[in-house]
């Protein structure tokens, strides 16, 4: 009997011949809370990831959404980010989670994550580096933690923190995606001391929203010459 | 709390069947931890406590379970600790001295002494009488029951053969509150006996207070054969039922629901003791127990902790359940379906698809251990089950309870329920009983151990598959590998490159089976048979033994022998051929051989002509005939055709059985003896069956020095009423320097024979 990372409540493990046999994995959040993460399967975007089954024909082409479509149109973005796959859809309830999180600082809940994270990692991304997207100074001393960083450490593999962030600008989710889309200045630079030359590396971030950032990303890791990008995040 | 407490629980049950058996099953306790790294060192180390623990526990309780009376006591005083039991003129009961329990055995000798006992006499009686001590038999069949075991592990050492029982010599004892609910028990027991027919007292009984002694034979055996018998036994379901009609009626009347739980906590003790306290109703009562003080006192609690907990407890109170088959089923199944609750509901939609899926389930987790102990299985089971646990739980059950009490209170009213059960109960054990007589069943034989091993594997990954999957493709590799198991013990004995000779031990009898080498040809010669006494009326047991059906069909049975390619009737009489109906009705009899000349006796012409009806072909043997099956070669010795008595006749073989050479000889007498030996030259036995059990007029010095056996068999009875062996013949044979080997002394004689090697392995010693 445990108590649920989210709503504390008391809750058994679904008794199961798998829970009798030590087969079922570890679960942190009760079934109803586990019940509410919409988990993404079936048809996906090959590009971003997203569920292709919620989306209109008419805005697809072939296996490719119609948002990755039009970045790969554009002649800076094309062919940074090789493909981002994400746990769950971005629902209400995962927004809560991730609110608690990031802004009320429980970051114990990032827990309920790590198993199936790491069975998406193991299952694409095996042997590529971990890079998480930082947050600015500014931003990582109002925190106390980072929560992409978090999210990376649960892999239990190496984390190589190679980006800093340049400039504190606003919050990401206040922007629109126009405002997004157009660099004005590169939003990340190197560290100098780490190599990432010729390296797959893996980003690692909380939500895929329009994919702005991660692509940010990628430039600078691309002209520090990483070899292929992708990019693993909880939420799409 | 515990979130591994089943884990401690499987590691105390291992703990007991290591200190019995050997360390060796340590290994499949030991073993997960390796492999699971789920367990922290510490519950590693508390797992091995509880192996430890038990182990140590075992051994202390089987090391002090002996006796404390003298073999040469011959005064008894204590109390009777059982329900008398009285069948034909045999009267039965435990007896609770100072220091232990005996188990009581007293002839009747007359109708008015039996009309006397059935009535005066009573459990939780003062009694003192004189008597024998006797040692209870030990395992005397491969496929038999160890007897002495078993009461054993009752904490019985000693049967008592009385010399006299006087009622006069008995008094009430004073009343204390255990025994009341004892003798409650008796009394309604003796209650619905003596006031409803009887061909529906024995199953209210068996289903209101868990006595099922007055079922018959017939109808226990039917339940059994068509995996039925779970429902006979009062257990969780019984619990269930009477526990929710309970709380509804407390409901209505006006109690608070807390106080209606209070009630049934307090009164599922009574219940567990009414009901006889045997092993599934002790899991089953205090499970809810447990279960309904959690849900007062509105605590969570883990669904396998109160089994668990349960198991321990028992296990602690007597670690000999875990031998106990009631013991084993009982939490088998009911842990399955705890482990299977959450996907059963999740993978069926109706009523009765859960029902289907429950039932099949249920078959499916107990089938190895069914087999283990039947042998055989009914593909009938399963739709007669979806039936049969309805019938019998949701109508039967509580229609019983209420015709019992109204009977009770007005009898009058009664009498249109009673007739109506009749009619149900009648129905329900008549279409039983034609099933298991028109349909057949699959004799599997006994597996060996790591069979079951087998069986597990393959049934836990294919609930594995299916709690993922439901019923799906991805059954296919988990249904295959079942029934590649199924298919591999149903075929075992066609791949053992070995024969097998065995003399059964029938008693005063003969009954030897020859299995050649991957089962090209199973010889049975002679079937056993009881001699029944002429007996009046009220002297007459319900069933009578019969040694071919309790020990011949059940060796054949557990051997997964189905077909007999030759039945060899050495001669009419009733200790050869006694039982061999039984053996033509229950199994596939491809021939039968029998003894040239004029037909006398009843039973031979009873034997053939039902040989007759059956279509199976009879052979008329004399000397000339031979067979030959590979290299095991089979010579007709004797009759000759013009024998006059019925032993002369008797077919004599010669058989040549992987370089071993038998003589079987029947009952053979001197003069024929004498006859072979004159018309032989000199030939070699090694293993002689000795004629007619080792009767003086057997085994002549002129047989014996023509074929030097090494081994001589002699199957006869114990304290047989003719005084076979002889003590001459013994005499004889020591003198030539052969080894004797009795079906009395020894049990069940078996010959391995593999190529140059021979084994002898016997049930004794």
């Amino acid at each position: 009997m445990k108590h649920c990372l989210y709503c504390d409540q008391l809750y058994i493990d679904e008794v199961s011949w798998r829970f009798f046999l030590g087969l079922n994995e570890e679960t942190t959040l009760c079934s109803i809370c586990r019940g509410s993460l919409q988990e993404i399967h079936g048809e996906i975007c090959h590009c971003c990831g997203r569920p292709l089954s919620l989306f209109p024909e008419k805005y697809r082409q072939d296996q490719l959404c119609y948002d990755c479509v039009r970045w790969e149109k554009e002649k800076n973005w094309q062919g940074l980010l090789t493909k981002n796959r994400s746990l769950y859809i971005y629902n209400d309830h995962l927004k809560e989670m991730i609110a608690r999180i990031k802004y009320r600082g429980d970051a114990k809940l990032i827990e309920a994550f790590q198993l199936p994270l790491k069975k998406l990692f193991k299952k694409h991304f095996k042997d590529y580096t971990v890079v998480p997207i930082p947050l600015s100074e500014k931003r990582h001393y109002e925190r106390g933690f980072n929560q992409a960083e978090l999210l990376a450490r649960l892999l239990d593999v190496p984390v190589m923190n190679a980006l800093v962030r340049t400039i504190h600008e606003e919050k990401q989710s206040k922007k629109s995606r126009a405002e997004r889309i157009a660099i004005k200045h590169p939003i990340f630079r190197m560290v100098e001391q780490q190599s990432v030359h010729s390296k797959n590396i893996l980003l690692i971030d909380d939500v895929y929203t329009t994919g702005s950032t991660l692509r940010q990303a990628a430039l600078a890791l691309k002209k520090a010459g990483a070899t292929t990008i992708c990019s693993i995040t909880l939420a799409r | 709390m515990f979130p591994y407490l089943y884990v401690y629980a499987l590691c105390a049950i291992f703990g007991i069947v290591s200190a019995r058996f050997e360390w060796f099953w340590a290994i499949f306790i030991i073993a997960p931890f390796y492999f699971l790294k789920k367990y922290s060192p510490q519950q590693t180390t508390i797992c091995i406590c509880f192996f430890l623990l038990f182990y140590a526990y075992f051994q202390f309780i089987d090391t002090h379970n002996h006796t404390g009376l003298s073999p040469s006591t011959t005064s008894f005083k204590g109390t009777i600790a059982s329900i008398p039991e009285i069948n034909g003129n045999f009267l039965t009961f435990r007896f609770q001295v100072q220091s232990e329990t005996l188990q009581v055995n007293h002839s009747i000798h007359s109708e008015s002494e039996q009309r006397l006992l059935k009535k005066r006499l009573k459990m939780g009686m003062i009694c003192s009488f004189t008597g024998r001590l006797k040692e209870p038999r030990a395992k005397e069949n491969f496929a038999g029951m160890d007897y002495r075991l078993y009461l054993k592990q009752e904490h019985i050492h000693w049967l008592v053969q009385t010399t006299n029982v006087r009622l006069s010599n008995c008094t009430l004892s004073n009343p204390d509150r255990f025994d009341e609910i004892w003798k409650i028990r008796e009394s309604g027991i003796r209650y619905i006996e003596t006031n409803f027919p009887e061909e529906m007292s024995g199953l209210m009984n068996a289903l209101i207070f868990g006595y099922r002694n007055g079922i018959s034979r017939e109808v226990i055996n039917a339940y059994q054969q068509m995996g039925l018998t779970h429902i006979l036994a009062v257990s969780g379901s019984n619990v269930a039922i009477l526990a929710a009609a309970f709380f509804f009626v407390c409901i209505r009347s006006g109690l608070t629901r807390e106080a209606a739980i209070h009630l049934i906590v307090a009164i599922i003790p009574v219940y567990m003791l009414l009901t006889g306290g045997e092993a599934s109703i002790i899991r089953a009562g205090s499970m809810s127990i447990f279960v309904l003080l959690f849900v007062r006192l509105r605590w969570k609690m883990h669904p396998l902790e109160a089994i668990s907990f349960v198991c321990l407890l028992m296990l602690l109170y007597n670690p000999y359940f875990v031998f106990n088959l009631g013991f084993q089923l009982s939490f088998l199944i009911s842990m399955g379906l705890l482990l299977s609750a959450n996907s059963i509901m999740k993978h069926c939609r109706y009523f009765l698809s859960k029902l289907i899926a429950t039932t099949f389930l249920c078959q499916l987790i107990s089938f190895p251990l069914l087999i283990y102990s039947f042998y055989e299985f009914s593909i009938w089971s399963i739709p007669l089950n979806v039936l049969y646990i309805p019938l019998i739980s949701i109508v039967i059950l509580p229609f019983s309870i209420v015709t019992f009490i109204i009977h009770l209170i007005i009898p009058q009213v009664s009498y249109l329920l009673v007739i109506l059960l009749k009619y149900l109960i009648r129905l329900s054990s008549e279409f039983l009983l034609y099933m298991t007589e028109h349909t057949g069943t699959f004799i599997f034989g006994k597996p060996p151990i790591f069979f079951l091993l087998l069986y597990y594997v393959a049934i836990l990954y294919y609930l594995i598959q299916w709690e993922a999957n439901g019923v799906s493709k991805k059954l296919v590799r988990p249904v295959s590998a079942i029934s590649l198991v199924l298919l591999l013990h149903w075929f075992y004995p066609f791949l053992l490159p070995f024969a097998n000779v065995t003399f059964l031990n029938v008693g005063q009898g003969d009954s030897i089976l020859i299995e050649l080498p991957f089962r090209k040809g199973v010889y049975l010669i002679d079937t056993g048979g009881t001699v029944s006494f002429q007996e009046e009326k009220w002297e007459e047991k319900k069933s009578e033994y019969n040694v071919t059906e309790q020990v011949v069909l059940p060796a054949l049975k557990s051997r997964g022998i189905r077909a007999v390619d030759k039945l060899i009737l050495t001669h009419g009489d009733l200790d050869h051929i006694g039982g061999a109906n039984i053996i033509l009705s229950e199994l596939n009899v491809k021939e039968v051989l029998y003894p040239t000349g004029k037909l006398k006796e009843k039973v031979e012409k009873k034997v053939l002509q039902y040989a007759v009806n059956q279509h199976i072909p009879i052979q008329v043997a004399r000397k000339g005939l031979s067979w030959k099956e590979g290299n095991d070669q089979f010579f007709i010795l004797s009759p000759y055709g013009n024998e006059e008595k019925s032993n002369d006749r008797s077919i004599v073989i010669y058989a040549r059985i992987e370089n071993v050479y038998f003589l079987f000889t029947g009952d053979l007498e001197k003069s024929g003896e004498k006859r072979i030996v004159q018309d032989t030259k000199p030939f070699k036995v090694n293993v002689l069956k000795a004629g007619h059990h080792g009767s003086k007029t057997s085994s002549s010095f002129e047989l014996i020095k023509h074929i030097g056996p090494d081994y001589v068999i002699i199957s006869a009875g114990k304290n047989n009423r003719y005084g076979h062996p002889h003590e001459e013949v013994l005499k004889r044979l020591k003198e030539q320097g052969t080894t004797i080997i009795r079906t009395d002394e020894s049990g069940d004689i078996s010959f391995k024979l593999e190529g140059k090697r021979m084994k002898i392995i016997t049930t004794k010693k």
